[in-house]
Protein backbone atom coordinates (compact mmCIF):
# COMPACT_ATOMS: atom_id res chain seq x y z
CA UNK A 1 0.00 0.00 0.00
CA UNK A 2 1.23 3.22 -0.98
CA UNK A 3 1.89 6.00 1.52
CA UNK A 4 3.24 8.99 -0.94
CA UNK A 5 1.31 10.12 -3.49
CA UNK A 6 2.52 10.44 -7.50
CA UNK A 7 2.44 14.27 -8.13
CA UNK A 8 0.81 15.23 -11.34
CA UNK A 9 -0.62 11.81 -11.83
CA UNK A 10 -4.44 13.11 -11.51
CA UNK A 11 -5.46 16.52 -11.52
CA UNK A 12 -8.12 17.40 -9.94
CA UNK A 13 -10.82 20.63 -10.50
CA UNK A 14 -10.17 21.46 -7.47
CA UNK A 15 -9.99 25.59 -8.24
CA UNK A 16 -12.99 27.40 -7.26
CA UNK A 17 -14.01 28.38 -11.17
CA UNK A 18 -12.70 24.97 -12.08
CA UNK A 19 -15.64 22.97 -9.97
CA UNK A 20 -17.58 20.80 -12.54
CA UNK A 21 -19.54 17.57 -12.08
CA UNK A 22 -18.13 14.47 -12.48
CA UNK A 23 -19.59 13.50 -15.74
CA UNK A 24 -17.70 16.70 -17.47
CA UNK A 25 -16.31 15.34 -20.34
CA UNK A 26 -12.88 16.62 -18.75
CA UNK A 27 -9.26 14.55 -18.00
CA UNK A 28 -9.92 15.53 -14.42
CA UNK A 29 -13.15 14.59 -13.48
CA UNK A 30 -12.23 11.34 -15.71
CA UNK A 31 -9.64 10.40 -13.71
CA UNK A 32 -11.37 11.21 -10.35
CA UNK A 33 -14.48 8.47 -11.93
CA UNK A 34 -11.84 6.50 -12.16
CA UNK A 35 -10.50 6.60 -9.19
CA UNK A 36 -14.06 6.06 -6.82
CA UNK A 37 -14.59 3.00 -9.45
CA UNK A 38 -11.00 1.20 -8.43
CA UNK A 39 -11.60 2.61 -5.01
CA UNK A 40 -15.18 0.37 -4.80
CA UNK A 41 -13.66 -2.05 -7.07
CA UNK A 42 -11.06 -2.59 -3.48
CA UNK A 43 -8.04 -0.93 -4.68
CA UNK A 44 -6.88 1.21 -1.53
CA UNK A 45 -4.46 2.99 -3.71
CA UNK A 46 -6.82 4.68 -5.46
CA UNK A 47 -8.68 5.75 -2.45
CA UNK A 48 -5.23 6.99 -0.92
CA UNK A 49 -5.34 9.36 -3.65
CA UNK A 50 -8.78 10.28 -3.51
CA UNK A 51 -7.67 11.54 0.01
CA UNK A 52 -4.81 13.17 -1.51
CA UNK A 53 -6.30 15.36 -3.57
CA UNK A 54 -8.93 16.08 -1.11
CA UNK A 55 -7.64 16.26 2.51
CA UNK A 56 -6.59 19.71 2.51
CA UNK A 57 -10.20 21.07 1.71
CA UNK A 58 -11.63 19.00 4.11
CA UNK A 59 -9.10 20.36 6.54
CA UNK A 60 -9.59 23.36 5.98
CA UNK A 61 -13.25 23.42 6.25
CA UNK A 62 -12.94 21.81 9.48
CA UNK A 63 -10.67 23.92 11.07
CA UNK A 64 -13.23 26.80 9.92
CA UNK A 65 -15.83 24.84 11.80
CA UNK A 66 -14.45 23.70 14.36
CA UNK A 67 -11.71 26.41 15.37
CA UNK A 68 -8.65 23.91 16.62
CA UNK A 69 -6.13 22.05 15.24
CA UNK A 70 -7.19 19.05 16.89
CA UNK A 71 -10.58 18.93 16.41
CA UNK A 72 -10.01 19.35 13.28
CA UNK A 73 -7.63 16.41 12.91
CA UNK A 74 -10.61 13.94 14.18
CA UNK A 75 -13.01 15.26 12.00
CA UNK A 76 -11.05 14.65 8.87
CA UNK A 77 -10.51 11.40 9.57
CA UNK A 78 -14.03 10.55 10.94
CA UNK A 79 -15.00 12.12 7.26
CA UNK A 80 -13.05 10.06 4.97
CA UNK A 81 -13.47 6.93 6.80
CA UNK A 82 -17.37 8.31 6.47
CA UNK A 83 -16.78 8.52 2.49
CA UNK A 84 -15.28 5.12 2.27
CA UNK A 85 -18.23 3.54 4.21
CA UNK A 86 -20.25 5.65 2.02
CA UNK A 87 -18.69 5.78 -1.56
CA UNK A 88 -21.34 3.14 -2.99
CA UNK A 89 -23.84 5.77 -1.96
CA UNK A 90 -22.25 8.29 -4.16
CA UNK A 91 -24.14 9.47 -7.32
CA UNK A 92 -21.88 9.77 -10.30
CA UNK A 93 -23.72 12.87 -11.18
CA UNK A 94 -23.16 14.95 -8.59
CA UNK A 95 -20.46 17.27 -7.70
CA UNK A 96 -17.79 14.81 -5.70
CA UNK A 97 -16.84 18.07 -3.41
CA UNK A 98 -20.25 19.28 -2.93
CA UNK A 99 -20.90 15.56 -1.73
CA UNK A 100 -17.71 15.39 0.41
CA UNK A 101 -18.31 19.12 2.04
CA UNK A 102 -22.25 17.57 2.82
CA UNK A 103 -20.49 14.85 4.88
CA UNK A 104 -17.47 17.29 6.45
CA UNK A 105 -20.45 19.36 7.69
CA UNK A 106 -22.64 16.31 9.34
CA UNK A 107 -18.66 15.63 11.00
CA UNK A 108 -18.55 18.72 12.67
CA UNK A 109 -22.14 18.93 13.67
CA UNK A 110 -21.62 15.87 15.68
CA UNK A 111 -18.25 16.59 16.93
CA UNK A 112 -20.08 20.67 18.07
CA UNK A 113 -22.60 18.80 19.81
CA UNK A 114 -20.18 16.54 21.86
CA UNK A 115 -18.40 19.85 22.57
CA UNK A 116 -20.88 23.23 23.72
CA UNK A 117 -18.16 25.54 23.42
CA UNK A 118 -16.67 26.60 19.89
CA UNK A 119 -13.04 27.28 21.13
CA UNK A 120 -11.21 29.18 18.74
CA UNK A 121 -7.19 28.93 18.67
CA UNK A 122 -5.45 31.38 16.52
CA UNK A 123 -2.04 31.86 15.56
CA UNK A 124 -0.90 35.34 16.47
CA UNK A 125 2.58 36.36 15.27
CA UNK A 126 3.03 38.36 18.53
CA UNK A 127 2.40 35.09 20.47
CA UNK A 128 4.89 33.52 22.41
CA UNK A 129 6.55 30.24 20.91
CA UNK A 130 5.02 30.16 17.34
CA UNK A 131 8.03 29.24 15.92
CA UNK A 132 6.60 29.03 12.10
CA UNK A 133 4.92 32.64 12.70
CA UNK A 134 7.93 34.09 13.84
CA UNK A 135 10.13 32.75 11.30
CA UNK A 136 7.34 34.25 8.29
CA UNK A 137 7.53 37.45 10.30
CA UNK A 138 11.14 37.35 9.73
CA UNK A 139 11.53 36.94 6.28
CA UNK A 140 8.48 39.30 5.28
CA UNK A 141 10.51 42.13 3.62
CA UNK A 142 6.98 43.90 4.08
CA UNK A 143 6.80 43.69 8.32
CA UNK A 144 4.34 46.62 8.82
CA UNK A 145 2.27 44.65 5.74
CA UNK A 146 2.39 41.16 7.87
CA UNK A 147 1.36 42.32 11.00
CA UNK A 148 -1.88 44.25 9.61
CA UNK A 149 -2.67 40.58 7.83
CA UNK A 150 -1.92 38.88 10.82
CA UNK A 151 -4.02 41.89 12.61
CA UNK A 152 -7.09 41.45 10.21
CA UNK A 153 -6.85 37.32 10.36
CA UNK A 154 -7.24 37.84 14.48
CA UNK A 155 -10.00 39.78 13.81
CA UNK A 156 -12.07 37.47 11.10
CA UNK A 157 -11.44 34.35 13.54
CA UNK A 158 -12.82 36.41 16.41
CA UNK A 159 -15.71 37.50 14.37
CA UNK A 160 -16.56 34.44 12.76
CA UNK A 161 -16.36 32.56 16.71
CA UNK A 162 -19.54 34.58 17.25
CA UNK A 163 -21.56 33.02 14.25
CA UNK A 164 -24.18 30.24 14.78
CA UNK A 165 -23.01 26.92 13.12
CA UNK A 166 -25.52 27.03 10.48
CA UNK A 167 -24.38 30.59 9.29
CA UNK A 168 -20.55 29.99 9.94
CA UNK A 169 -21.47 27.00 7.19
CA UNK A 170 -23.39 28.67 4.90
CA UNK A 171 -21.03 31.94 4.68
CA UNK A 172 -17.58 29.22 4.28
CA UNK A 173 -19.16 27.17 1.53
CA UNK A 174 -20.55 30.60 -0.38
CA UNK A 175 -17.70 33.00 0.04
CA UNK A 176 -14.69 30.76 1.10
CA UNK A 177 -15.69 27.63 -1.02
CA UNK A 178 -17.63 29.58 -4.18
CA UNK A 179 -20.64 27.22 -4.36
CA UNK A 180 -23.78 29.07 -5.41
CA UNK A 181 -26.81 29.19 -3.12
CA UNK A 182 -28.90 26.53 -4.47
CA UNK A 183 -25.25 24.05 -4.09
CA UNK A 184 -24.98 25.73 -0.93
CA UNK A 185 -28.37 24.42 -0.18
CA UNK A 186 -28.16 21.21 -1.54
CA UNK A 187 -25.32 20.32 0.60
CA UNK A 188 -26.76 22.19 3.83
CA UNK A 189 -29.98 19.77 3.05
CA UNK A 190 -31.95 23.18 3.26
CA UNK A 191 -33.42 25.89 1.13
CA UNK A 192 -31.91 28.75 -1.77
CA UNK A 193 -34.29 31.35 0.66
CA UNK A 194 -33.00 29.85 4.09
CA UNK A 195 -29.45 29.89 2.88
CA UNK A 196 -29.64 33.63 1.71
CA UNK A 197 -31.24 34.50 4.76
CA UNK A 198 -28.50 32.76 7.06
CA UNK A 199 -25.77 34.27 4.39
CA UNK A 200 -27.28 38.15 4.73
CA UNK A 201 -27.34 37.48 8.90
CA UNK A 202 -24.13 36.10 8.95
CA UNK A 203 -22.49 39.17 6.70
CA UNK A 204 -24.40 41.85 9.33
CA UNK A 205 -23.57 40.26 12.20
CA UNK A 206 -19.64 39.97 11.14
CA UNK A 207 -19.69 43.41 9.87
CA UNK A 208 -21.33 44.64 13.12
CA UNK A 209 -18.95 42.71 15.48
CA UNK A 210 -15.73 44.70 13.04
CA UNK A 211 -17.63 48.04 14.02
CA UNK A 212 -17.43 47.20 17.55
CA UNK A 213 -14.02 45.62 18.08
CA UNK A 214 -12.14 48.51 16.20
CA UNK A 215 -14.21 51.23 17.93
CA UNK A 216 -13.36 49.70 21.02
CA UNK A 217 -9.40 50.11 19.29
CA UNK A 218 -10.29 53.60 18.32
CA UNK A 219 -9.92 52.44 15.23
CA UNK A 220 -12.26 53.02 12.42
CA UNK A 221 -10.88 50.70 8.75
CA UNK A 222 -10.82 47.20 8.61
CA UNK B 1 -36.30 52.14 -2.90
CA UNK B 2 -35.53 53.95 0.47
CA UNK B 3 -32.62 53.47 3.12
CA UNK B 4 -33.76 51.33 5.32
CA UNK B 5 -35.43 48.79 2.62
CA UNK B 6 -31.58 49.38 0.82
CA UNK B 7 -29.79 48.13 4.19
CA UNK B 8 -31.03 45.11 4.33
CA UNK B 9 -30.39 44.11 0.76
CA UNK B 10 -26.54 45.20 1.16
CA UNK B 11 -25.14 42.47 2.59
CA UNK B 12 -26.61 39.74 -0.07
CA UNK B 13 -25.94 42.43 -3.05
CA UNK B 14 -22.40 42.65 -1.98
CA UNK B 15 -21.96 38.88 -2.26
CA UNK B 16 -24.00 38.88 -5.77
CA UNK B 17 -26.91 36.82 -4.13
CA UNK B 18 -29.59 39.44 -5.58
CA UNK B 19 -31.45 39.22 -8.00
CA UNK B 20 -31.06 41.00 -11.49
CA UNK B 21 -34.31 43.61 -10.80
CA UNK B 22 -33.43 44.40 -7.10
CA UNK B 23 -29.90 44.33 -7.49
CA UNK B 24 -30.07 47.37 -10.40
CA UNK B 25 -32.46 49.14 -8.23
CA UNK B 26 -29.77 48.98 -5.21
CA UNK B 27 -27.00 49.79 -7.84
CA UNK B 28 -29.02 52.74 -8.81
CA UNK B 29 -30.01 53.99 -5.11
CA UNK B 30 -26.13 53.66 -4.26
CA UNK B 31 -25.51 56.31 -7.16
CA UNK B 32 -27.17 59.03 -5.42
CA UNK B 33 -27.12 58.00 -1.62
CA UNK B 34 -23.58 58.83 0.11
CA UNK B 35 -25.11 56.97 3.48
CA UNK B 36 -25.46 53.61 1.89
CA UNK B 37 -22.51 54.07 -0.73
CA UNK B 38 -20.67 54.13 2.62
CA UNK B 39 -22.48 51.44 3.88
CA UNK B 40 -21.85 49.23 0.75
CA UNK B 41 -18.14 49.55 0.87
CA UNK B 42 -17.66 48.21 4.61
CA UNK B 43 -19.44 45.11 3.30
CA UNK B 44 -16.69 44.94 0.81
CA UNK B 45 -14.47 45.76 2.97
CA UNK B 46 -16.41 42.41 5.38
CA UNK B 47 -15.86 40.57 2.43
CA UNK B 48 -12.40 41.23 1.86
CA UNK B 49 -11.51 40.20 5.76
CA UNK B 50 -13.53 37.07 5.20
CA UNK B 51 -10.62 35.82 2.87
CA UNK B 52 -8.30 36.50 5.51
CA UNK B 53 -10.04 33.36 7.47
CA UNK B 54 -7.64 30.59 6.91
CA UNK B 55 -6.27 27.83 9.23
CA UNK B 56 -2.81 27.65 10.01
CA UNK B 57 -0.26 26.22 7.58
CA UNK B 58 -0.75 22.03 8.33
CA UNK B 59 2.69 19.65 7.77
CA UNK B 60 2.52 17.06 5.55
CA UNK B 61 3.18 15.01 8.32
CA UNK B 62 0.21 15.78 9.58
CA UNK B 63 -1.56 14.88 6.29
CA UNK B 64 0.10 11.50 6.37
CA UNK B 65 -0.68 10.59 9.80
CA UNK B 66 -4.58 11.03 8.94
CA UNK B 67 -4.34 9.34 5.91
CA UNK B 68 -2.60 6.30 8.02
CA UNK B 69 -5.17 6.33 10.35
CA UNK B 70 -7.86 6.47 7.97
CA UNK B 71 -6.42 3.40 6.24
CA UNK B 72 -5.40 1.12 9.22
CA UNK B 73 -9.16 1.60 10.89
CA UNK B 74 -10.31 0.74 6.81
CA UNK B 75 -8.03 -2.80 7.23
CA UNK B 76 -8.90 -3.24 11.01
CA UNK B 77 -12.52 -3.22 10.24
CA UNK B 78 -12.64 -5.11 6.99
CA UNK B 79 -10.62 -7.95 9.05
CA UNK B 80 -12.81 -7.99 11.76
CA UNK B 81 -14.98 -10.97 12.01
CA UNK B 82 -18.76 -10.78 10.67
CA UNK B 83 -20.26 -11.82 13.81
CA UNK B 84 -18.30 -8.50 15.58
CA UNK B 85 -19.70 -6.07 12.79
CA UNK B 86 -23.30 -7.47 12.65
CA UNK B 87 -23.18 -6.62 16.79
CA UNK B 88 -21.97 -3.30 16.73
CA UNK B 89 -24.51 -2.74 13.92
CA UNK B 90 -27.17 -4.09 16.21
CA UNK B 91 -25.90 -2.30 19.41
CA UNK B 92 -24.11 0.37 18.52
CA UNK B 93 -26.81 2.80 18.80
CA UNK B 94 -27.31 1.47 22.17
CA UNK B 95 -23.90 2.10 23.45
CA UNK B 96 -24.72 6.18 23.06
CA UNK B 97 -25.03 8.10 25.63
CA UNK B 98 -28.25 9.25 25.11
CA UNK B 99 -29.64 5.82 24.80
CA UNK B 100 -27.78 4.39 27.81
CA UNK B 101 -29.16 7.26 29.93
CA UNK B 102 -32.90 6.71 28.84
CA UNK B 103 -32.41 2.91 29.51
CA UNK B 104 -30.98 3.74 32.97
CA UNK B 105 -34.14 5.74 33.55
CA UNK B 106 -36.32 3.37 31.86
CA UNK B 107 -35.07 0.65 34.63
CA UNK B 108 -35.20 2.76 37.69
CA UNK B 109 -38.81 4.17 36.77
CA UNK B 110 -39.46 0.16 36.55
CA UNK B 111 -37.77 -0.84 40.17
CA UNK B 112 -39.62 2.08 41.50
CA UNK B 113 -42.74 1.14 40.80
CA UNK B 114 -41.99 -2.60 41.56
CA UNK B 115 -40.89 -1.35 45.38
CA UNK B 116 -44.34 0.63 45.37
CA UNK B 117 -46.13 -2.57 44.57
CA UNK B 118 -44.82 -4.99 46.93
CA UNK B 119 -44.36 -2.46 49.57
CA UNK B 120 -48.39 -2.00 48.89
CA UNK B 121 -49.25 -5.45 49.14
CA UNK B 122 -47.28 -6.67 52.10
CA UNK B 123 -48.91 -3.78 54.58
CA UNK B 124 -52.74 -4.04 55.43
CA UNK B 125 -55.13 -2.14 53.24
CA UNK B 126 -56.72 0.85 54.36
CA UNK B 127 -60.01 -0.61 55.12
CA UNK B 128 -58.55 -2.90 57.71
CA UNK B 129 -57.24 -0.40 59.85
CA UNK B 130 -59.55 2.12 59.17
CA UNK B 131 -62.00 -0.95 60.68
CA UNK B 132 -59.79 -1.59 63.62
CA UNK B 133 -59.30 2.22 64.22
CA UNK B 134 -63.84 2.44 64.22
CA UNK B 135 -63.99 -0.67 66.32
CA UNK B 136 -61.13 0.83 69.24
CA UNK B 137 -63.33 4.60 69.12
CA UNK B 138 -67.27 2.41 69.08
CA UNK B 139 -66.12 0.26 72.07
CA UNK B 140 -64.67 2.91 73.99
CA UNK B 141 -68.18 5.08 72.93
CA UNK B 142 -70.21 2.26 74.00
CA UNK B 143 -68.69 1.12 76.93
CA UNK B 144 -71.61 2.67 79.34
CA UNK B 145 -73.78 0.66 78.03
CA UNK B 146 -72.58 -1.99 78.94
CA UNK B 147 -71.11 -5.37 76.92
CA UNK B 148 -70.88 -8.97 77.94
CA UNK B 149 -69.77 -11.72 76.42
CA UNK B 150 -73.12 -13.25 76.92
CA UNK B 151 -75.02 -13.64 73.38
CA UNK B 152 -78.74 -13.72 75.69
CA UNK B 153 -79.90 -11.37 78.31
CA UNK B 154 -81.47 -14.29 80.24
CA UNK B 155 -79.65 -15.79 82.98
CA UNK B 156 -78.22 -19.33 82.32
CA UNK B 157 -75.55 -21.40 83.06
CA UNK B 158 -73.94 -20.45 79.50
CA UNK B 159 -74.59 -17.07 80.45
CA UNK B 160 -72.62 -16.99 83.60
CA UNK B 161 -69.80 -18.78 82.05
CA UNK B 162 -69.67 -16.58 79.64
CA UNK B 163 -69.42 -13.43 81.90
CA UNK B 164 -66.38 -15.07 83.42
CA UNK B 165 -64.87 -15.09 80.30
CA UNK B 166 -65.43 -11.47 79.31
CA UNK B 167 -63.65 -10.61 82.71
CA UNK B 168 -60.50 -11.75 81.76
CA UNK B 169 -58.65 -10.49 79.12
CA UNK B 170 -57.70 -12.73 76.26
CA UNK B 171 -57.54 -12.77 72.51
CA UNK B 172 -60.34 -13.23 70.88
CA UNK B 173 -60.23 -14.55 67.27
CA UNK B 174 -57.42 -16.80 67.38
CA UNK B 175 -56.44 -20.45 68.35
CA UNK B 176 -56.57 -19.27 72.30
CA UNK B 177 -60.38 -19.04 73.04
CA UNK B 178 -61.81 -19.90 75.77
CA UNK B 179 -63.28 -23.66 76.30
CA UNK B 180 -66.89 -22.17 76.84
CA UNK B 181 -69.68 -23.08 74.50
CA UNK B 182 -71.46 -19.66 74.35
CA UNK B 183 -67.88 -18.08 74.13
CA UNK B 184 -66.83 -20.21 70.87
CA UNK B 185 -71.01 -19.52 69.62
CA UNK B 186 -69.95 -15.54 70.04
CA UNK B 187 -66.49 -15.85 68.58
CA UNK B 188 -67.98 -17.79 65.67
CA UNK B 189 -70.84 -15.14 65.25
CA UNK B 190 -68.11 -12.45 65.54
CA UNK B 191 -65.88 -14.19 62.94
CA UNK B 192 -69.01 -14.64 60.61
CA UNK B 193 -69.97 -11.04 60.96
CA UNK B 194 -66.25 -9.94 60.47
CA UNK B 195 -66.41 -11.59 57.15
CA UNK B 196 -69.42 -9.25 56.58
CA UNK B 197 -69.17 -6.12 57.03
CA UNK B 198 -66.82 -4.30 60.44
CA UNK B 199 -69.80 -2.06 61.05
CA UNK B 200 -72.46 -4.26 61.64
CA UNK B 201 -69.76 -6.49 63.28
CA UNK B 202 -69.42 -4.05 65.91
CA UNK B 203 -72.98 -3.35 66.50
CA UNK B 204 -74.31 -6.96 66.55
CA UNK B 205 -71.46 -7.55 69.46
CA UNK B 206 -72.68 -4.86 71.19
CA UNK B 207 -76.17 -5.54 71.30
CA UNK B 208 -75.53 -9.29 71.57
CA UNK B 209 -73.80 -8.56 74.71
CA UNK B 210 -76.13 -5.76 76.73
CA UNK B 211 -77.42 -6.43 79.23
CA UNK B 212 -79.86 -3.49 81.11
CA UNK B 213 -79.01 -4.64 84.29
CA UNK B 214 -75.64 -5.23 84.68
CA UNK B 215 -72.81 -2.74 84.83
CA UNK B 216 -71.10 -2.60 81.56
CA UNK B 217 -67.34 -3.40 81.63
CA UNK B 218 -64.55 -1.72 79.62
CA UNK B 219 -63.94 -3.48 76.48
CA UNK B 220 -61.05 -2.40 74.24
CA UNK B 221 -60.18 -3.54 71.03
CA UNK B 222 -57.22 -3.37 69.04
CA UNK B 223 -56.50 -4.27 65.28
CA UNK B 224 -52.63 -5.48 64.90
CA UNK B 225 -51.03 -5.16 61.98
CA UNK B 226 -51.79 -8.84 60.85
CA UNK B 227 -55.84 -8.89 60.13
CA UNK B 228 -56.47 -11.40 61.09
CA UNK B 229 -55.42 -10.86 64.72
CA UNK B 230 -57.54 -8.54 66.69
CA UNK B 231 -56.77 -7.50 70.90
CA UNK B 232 -60.12 -7.63 72.70
CA UNK B 233 -59.53 -6.17 76.19
CA UNK B 234 -62.17 -6.99 78.15
CA UNK B 235 -62.57 -5.63 82.08
CA UNK B 236 -65.48 -5.49 84.60
CA UNK B 237 -65.73 -2.38 86.22
CA UNK B 238 -67.13 -4.78 89.14
CA UNK B 239 -65.87 -8.07 89.88
CA UNK B 240 -68.34 -8.36 92.82
CA UNK B 241 -70.85 -8.02 90.45
CA UNK B 242 -69.74 -10.07 88.05
CA UNK B 243 -69.67 -12.87 90.34
CA UNK B 244 -73.11 -12.32 91.63
CA UNK B 245 -74.60 -12.47 87.96
CA UNK B 246 -72.98 -15.55 87.48
CA UNK B 247 -73.93 -17.02 90.48
CA UNK B 248 -77.24 -16.12 89.56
Amino acid sequence: MSTEATSGAYDFAVAREERLPVNALTQQQTSLALLIESALAGDMAAFEQIMIHSEQKVMRMTWRMLGNEADARDATQEVFLRVYKYLGQFKRDQDFFAWLYQITLNVCRSMSKKRRNYSVQFTSIDAGGNEEGLEMFAQTPDVEETLIRAQKRELIVRAMATLPEKERAAILLRDLEGFETDEVARIMSSTSTTVRSQISSARKKIKLYCERYLKKRGATVI
Amino acid sequence: MNCEYVDQLLPLYIGRDLEAERSALVAAHLQSCPQCARAAGEYEGVNGLLQEFEPPLFSDAIYRGIRRQVLNEIERTSQAPAWSSMLSRLFGPLVQPRAIAITAAVLLATLIAASYFVIQRSQPSREQVAEGRRAVELNANSSNAGVQSNPQPSSSPSDRSSEKASSRPGVVGSKRLPRRETSVVAVAQRRELRSRTPVARVETSANVFQTPSAPAPLRVEMQTSDPKIRIIWLSDRSQTGAKDASKG
